[in-house]
């Protein structure tokens, strides 16, 4: 990474002209990337979330990746980078372990799947590891509380982007089972405009995962936490540690008893927000790849200088879920029967969010991938 | 209060905040330099280094970046008609000009005493403000948002100047670009043709480099001069800093205007400029002679650019919410070094607030010392000879055409933007209006969406909004009264200044706008009307006004039939044979670049384009190598670019070497 690959390549270099290579370790005597220069895909723009934290753990994947290679990170857009990203892990990437990826929750969704321009299978990915940052946690204007159970007053405003934001399955659920009084309107541009728009009043509801956003709004007492997404740790939803006293979703639904169609629609909406920002290799790529990968991920993202910058940087909860756990948990959403996803695309069209029928040419996507 | 600003003057006069200060102003002011590669991406770098630092520190490193980044982007503006982001596009409309006449250094003297002013005049905004900091952000909701946005594209019709319906049809076309990528309140992917490249919307650098820089390089090829028609450039450095103190209420207005648009975010702070522009165009006397170089139309936009950075900062530190993405990795950092905004920032933080203030104003001094310093050396390139030029910015437009996603669709984008902006100058269409609005369409959609949905349409009565609404009225009608009051037609003139071929030309060109409208909107019918409601509008106020255009031209060639002078056959045929040209060594270098790979290109097309223009080989091997130092420089070490195998390589099975080839440094 910028000054530290250039000072890792001088020395690598001075280390050759010497002729004092060092041997390689007998951990990685299968594969070495020694010499080699690694890419990084990140599938956002430069500066964003995914981005940073796909440089960070790049910092510290060269120097746990056997045989320390450079690694060059790649920024593929913003927004519909994401889709173009997993397109080209999935059509265009050598399996040879010399590309990973840097993604989030949005491209495994099923919901994106859906969409014309996703040509992808996340399931064929080979999942290194993730980094989660929390769940998102759902709150409302405290001026609102009444109206949210009353249905004879005026309905609770969620805010929504697109309704591509998997905590939108809270509101959903929530109405569809709890009697919540709402109403979206989507077309806000992001958490700052909707941080903006519930201090103005002019919604009421909506969630995030940024402590710093959820903590101001509870200070200046704009807000009361309503419910969270929790996350899923050894493959059980539990509550954040830092609010151990707002219930999961999970938890509600679970004491409230609902059909199994609802409940595979909600885990196949609300699950991938568990997995959060992962890191993946192409369809194909070697054991022996993947395996050195999830190796030096996880030795990276316990690397307690890494998270000492990830704890301020993202979030103190910020936790690692190991590789074979996030393809576990994709695999999950995603073997959930299409039964399932209509009825939580149907959902979504019922409640004026964006929301996408199964792809008319079946046959087409089969041969691009 | 003054306690507070006593610790920060205390806090950041130190020789290790200043250090990092200084190292922001250098680093902010070399990317802003540089078209297409904006400061955003040096925050990112300095990032991971930045979120390491104290509290102090950190704000004079951040700040320091941040508050200068729109000092230096007004050389290429000025020399090349390149925008060097997008806070200095409206800078290009009379500072190229001006660099035309030989006044370059005039131009340059005045920005860079305007920028400052106006960036101090931000700070000091901040610091009055901050009692009334909150309400003050809170007070603007999504339907005074939405008159704000057309308040602004109220300018629209002032930067038409004399071609009003044509500058409202390339509104329309403005907006229609705004329009392509993924739609916030549906999903849908308008116009992304189930591709990925379009999802992310049309990135607005392209457009501008597209319509501003190539059609200027095109007819300088053709001219084959120096930009500068004049001998020398004298020492108009002096002047143009006079200039700034003859205009100095123009200045505080424009420098209002800045900081206003910083303070609102969402609005798109880089409109700012042309906001301010218009505005000087609306109020100032002599407006005719905007557009033609006039120092008012450099010192109009500079002082605003600036202006919006401290401004920008209010609602940042305010509650947490960052106008821009650099605003929003600002506060990821002041955030991780234990600085956090909300309303701490007015007690227990008011020595940080106060720090940040400092900051802007040092900054601000400091640039502008620096850019001064450096004005006379850079304003010799506008003598330069066009075979120097024309390679030089043409690589400059593909490398910051590619830096907007790293794609080669990027520079197809581009190519397109550029045949776009040729016939919009070949056919006198006014050119800003397209840019303004390709920034506001979507606000004024969303906006228009937001407020309907929210509130009914309740909010046309709401206070805040017809407050508003009167300063739109008054900002329309108000030339119209100044006009009459002078006896001229309220309308304005139509002046005749196109030939009888440019007019026929015209109508074909116009017809091809509407047809593209037309299958807009065929496209949309695809789509939930809420998605498409959008388009049909601008479908059918586009084809109204090409009709009316259309019937215009006709009327006035009827009338001029047989009245013109005849057409230098000869000069016309070469013309048009050197624009030819032009249009085939701008594809080759995009064919190039596919083919064999940027380095290869860049220094085999300098070399090739200053032989074949008779340009010396001393001249042509320093180009050459500048280009190519410049493509090593900027994206292997710095951006560490990770280049696509170019098609010829990878046709003959050679990827290997290109891949030696780009490990090599």
């Amino acid at each position: 990474m910028r000054t530290q690959s250039h000072t890792l390549r001088f020395a690598f270099a001075t280390a050759v002209a010497f002729g004092t290579a060092v041997a390689a370790s007998p951990a990685s005597a299968e594969v070495s990337y020694k010499g080699k220069r690694v890419q990084l895909i990140v599938a956002s723009g430069a500066g964003g979330g995914t981005d940073r934290i796909g440089r960070l753990v790049a910092q510290y994947m060269e120097k746990y990746l056997p045989g320390k290679p450079t690694i060059v990170v790649k920024n593929m857009g913003s927004g519909g980078g994401k889709i173009r990203a997993a397109n080209y892990l999935m059509n265009k990437v050598k399996p040879d372990g010399l590309t990973f990826m840097q993604s989030d929750n949005t491209v495994i969704q099923p919901g994106t799947l859906r969409r014309r321009s996703a040509r992808y299978d996340p399931r064929k990915f080979h999942f290194i590891g993730s980094l989660n940052r929390g769940g998102s946690i759902l709150f409302i204007r405290k001026d609102a509380v009444k109206r949210l159970k009353d249905k004879s007053a005026k309905p609770v405003i969620v805010a929504a982007i697109s309704g591509t934001r998997s905590w939108q399955a809270m509101p959903m659920w929530g109405a569809e089972f709890f009697g919540w009084n709402v109403r979206w309107i989507p077309g806000y541009r992001g958490s700052g405009s909707m941080n903006k728009a519930i201090r103005q009043g002019e919604i009421d509801v909506f969630a995030t995962n940024n402590a710093y956003i959820i903590d101001e709004l509870v200070k200046d007492g704009v807000v009361e936490l309503l419910v969270q997404d929790g996350q899923q740790m050894g493959g059980k939803v539990v509550r954040r540690p830092t609010y151990k006293s707002v219930p999961t979703l999970t938890e509600m639904l679970n004491k409230k008893g609902i059909p199994k169609i609802s409940w595979q629609g909600y885990r196949q909406m609300a699950g991938p927000s568990a997995v959060d920002k992962w890191m993946g290799m192409a369809p194909g790529t070697p054991k022996a790849h993947v395996e050195a990968y999830r190796k030096a991920y996880k030795a990276s993202v316990n690397d307690p200088a890494f998270l000492k910058v990830a704890r301020k940087q993202f979030s103190k909860e910020i936790f690692h879920i190991p590789g074979s756990e996030v393809a576990a948990m994709v695999n999950e959403i995603h073997n959930a029967p299409p039964e399932a996803i209509d009825y939580a695309e149907g959902l979504k069209k019922k409640y004026g969010l964006a929301a996408f029928k199964k792809k008319k040419k079946k046959k087409k996507k089969k041969k691009d991938s | 209060m003054f306690d507070a600003l006593n610790t920060a003057v205390g806090e950041i006069l130190q020789p290790w905040p200043l250090f990092l200060m200084l190292i922001g102003i250098l680093g902010s002011s070399f990317f802003a330099a540089l078209p297409g590669i904006g400061v955003l991406l040096l925050i990112t770098i300095v990032m991971p280094y930045a979120i390491t630092l104290d509290p102090y520190p950190a704000i004079a490193l951040m700040l320091g970046i941040g508050a200068v980044s729109n000092t230096a982007n007004t050389f290429p503006s000025v020399l090349i008609s390149v925008p060097g982001s997008a806070g200095s596009q409206a800078t290009i409309v009379d500072g190229f000009p001006m660099a035309q006449k030989g006044e370059a250094k005039r131009a340059f003297g005045a920005a860079f005493i305007a920028s400052p002013v106006g960036g101090i005049f931000g700070a000091i905004v901040l610091f009055a403000s901050l009692p009334i900091l909150r309400p003050l952000v809170l007070a603007f909701r999504s339907p005074e948002f939405l008159m704000l946005v057309i308040w602004g594209l109220s300018a629209v019709g002032v930067l038409a100047g004399r071609a009003p319906i044509k500058g409202l049809i390339a509104a329309i076309v403005g907006v229609l670009i705004s329009t392509v990528g993924m739609d916030n309140k549906t999903g849908i992917e308008r116009f992304a043709f189930g591709g990925e490249y379009l999802v992310d919307g049309i990135s607005l650098i392209l457009v501008g480099l597209g319509i501003f820089a190539v059609p200027e390089m095109i007819a300088l090829a053709v001219r084959r001069s120096s930009i500068a028609e004049t001998e020398g450039l004298g020492s108009g450095l002096v002047q143009g800093m006079k200039d700034v103190f003859i205009h100095w209420w123009l200045v505080i207005r424009c420098s209002v205007i800045g900081v206003w648009v910083g303070v609102l975010p969402g609005l798109g702070g880089s409109v700012a400029d042309w906001f301010a522009y218009a505005h000087a165009v609306q109020t100032e006397k002599n407006p005719e002679k905007f557009g033609t170089g006039d120092v008012r139309g450099v010192i109009a936009p500079e002082s605003s650019n600036n202006a919006k950075e401290g401004g920008a900062l209010i609602p940042t530190i305010a509650f947490g919410i960052p106008g821009s993405t650099s605003f929003a990795l600002m506060l990821v950092v002041f955030i991780s070094v234990g600085i956090t905004p909300g309303s701490a920032m007015l007690t227990d933080q008011l020595p940080y607030t106060m720090a940040m203030i400092v900051v802007l104003v040092v900054s601000n001094i400091f640039a502008a010392g620096l850019a001064i310093g450096a004005a006379s050396q850079f304003a010799k390139l506008s003598l330069m000879p066009f075979y120097v030029i024309v390679p030089m910015t043409l690589i400059l437009c593909v490398s910051a055409a590619y830096a907007a996603h790293f794609v080669w669709w990027d520079i197809l984008t581009f190519l397109g933007f550029s045949v776009l902006g040729y016939f919009m100058k070949l056919f006198d269409w006014p050119r800003p209006p397209l840019l303004v609005a390709v920034v506001l369409g979507g606000q004024l959609e969303g906006y228009l969406w937001l407020s309907n949905a929210r509130y009914g349409w309740s909010w046309l009565i709401e206070p805040g909004v017809l407050a508003i609404m009167a300063l739109v009225i008054l900002t329309l009608v108000m030339p119209i009264v100044r006009r009459l009051r002078r006896g001229e037609p309220a309308g304005g003139e139509p002046i005749v200044v196109l030939s009888r071929w440019h007019r026929l030309g015209d109508i074909v060109f116009l017809l091809g706008v509407m047809a593209v409208l037309v299958a807009a909107a065929d496209i949309g019918t695809e789509w939930v009307l809420r998605a498409s409601l959008v388009i049909y509008c601008l479908a059918g106020l586009g084809v109204v006004l090409g009709i009316a255009q259309i019937g215009f031209h006709l009327r006035v060639l009827r009338a001029s039939a047989g009245k013109e002078p005849p057409i230098d056959l000869e000069k016309a045929t070469m013309a048009a044979w050197r624009t030819a040209q032009s249009f085939l060594w701008l594809i080759g270098l995009a064919a190039g670049v596919w083919l064999f790979g940027f380095h290869a290109t860049v220094a085999a097309f300098s070399v090739l384009f200053i032989r074949v223009y008779g340009g010396p080989w001393r001249s042509a091997l320093i180009i050459a190598g500048l280009a190519m130092g410049f493509v090593i420089a900027v994206f292997d070490w710095l951006l560490e670019v990770f280049w696509p195998t170019p098609l010829l390589f990878e046709l003959l099975g050679l990827d290997w070497l290109f891949e030696w080839f780009v490990n090599l440094y």
